[in-house]
């Protein structure tokens, strides 16, 4: 294994992640998508959204929680999807969203996710 | 004393309907009837652990007071006699923490208010059986994905009520239809009408 790298599973496959690097980020580079909003370039994560809400050992926010050595990922999943579409459903319906007079519709996160 | 994750003595505030409130020490591992019904001439419920801890009913009094094992608190225990209206103290709860919400994560900020209105619908009368099931399927959400435990923590007061004190909901619930709207015509209409000086010509249903 390289200097400065470590082995996680995720979803039952053996993968190898940079250490620091987020559980969504590593999961990313593999191919595996996990959704994000709140994760944003160039901000630090915050783990507020919680739609990349992935049980690492228990449940974790994917963004703000970086991998360890041997750490057990699991993304995918019927309660994990639902978990995960939960705070895109409570966006909406909070009303905060206004889509038509939005600059960012048709360039939006949140509406790719919906 | 106590048992061997809780051990040695607790100081407890126990306030509410009881004869004698105040700070009381107790062995871990105590016996919610010491502290609950006590010379009580009525009890209802319980609250271990303030607003975010668990609400019993007067059945589980025989429930442990403890850190891990049974029924944990925070050193706190609010008696509710019979004469309480469960709902609006539940209400008072809820309002509570949908208040003081940092508005940090999803689930608790909205979460939060979504299970209080499901609550107030039920209690101005408008329950459902959906409604009941709204609030669980919501409090699951916000106990398991919040940020912190005060979220986590968030839907206790009306998940354990519900759970410990079903029946009291089922009896609230309407059950002669199967869902009623959160809208209403009459009162979305009403600023509308006056401002155009139309006369509302609704059917009651």
């Amino acid at each position: 294994m390289e200097q400065g790298h470590i082995e996680i599973v995720l979803n039952g496959t053996r993968f190898s992640a940079k250490e620091g690097q987020s559980v969504v980020e590593a999961a990313r580079e593999h191919g595996v998508y996990i959704p994000t909003l709140c994760d944003y370039q160039s901000l630090p994560p915050a783990g507020t959204c919680r739609v990349c809400t992935v049980v690492g050992g228990r449940l974790v926010a994917g963004c703000t929680t970086p991998v360890s050595y041997g750490m057990e990922i699991e993304s995918e999943s019927d309660e994990l999807e639902h978990l995960q579409k939960a705070p895109i459903e409570m966006l909406f319906v909070e009303g905060n969203h206004m889509c038509p007079s939005c600059e960012k519709s048709g360039n939006c996160q949140l509406q790719a996710l919906a | 004393m106590g048992t061997e994750a809780s051990t040695g003595v607790k100081l407890l505030s126990v306030a509410g309907d009881r004869e004698r409130p105040g700070i009381y020490e107790v062995p871990g591992h105590h016996g919610a009837r010491g502290v609950g019904a006590g010379r009580c001439a009525r009890h209802d419920g319980g609250a271990g652990g303030g607003p975010s801890g668990t609400c019993v009913s007067a059945q589980q009094f025989d429930r442990r007071l403890s850190y891990y094992e049974d029924l944990s608190t925070g050193g706190a225990f609010t008696i509710f006699s019979h004469d309480r209206d469960l709902l609006s103290i539940v209400h008072n709860h809820m309002t509570l923490f949908a208040n003081e919400t940092c508005g940090f994560c999803v689930p608790r900020r909205a979460g939060t208010t979504l299970m209080l209105k499901s609550l107030e619908k039920i209690m101005v009368g408008n329950g459902t059986v959906h409604d009941l099931k709204a609030i669980e399927h919501l409090g699951g959400i916000v106990r398991t994905a919040s940020r912190c435990g005060l979220g986590q923590t968030a839907p206790n007061p009306l998940l354990s009520t519900l759970s410990n004190f079903a029946g009291h909901y089922r009896s609230l619930v309407r059950a002669d239809v199967d869902e009623v709207s959160q809208f209403n015509l009459e009162f979305a209409s009403a600023e509308s009408n006056i401002v155009a000086g139309r006369r509302p010509n609704l059917q009651r249903t």
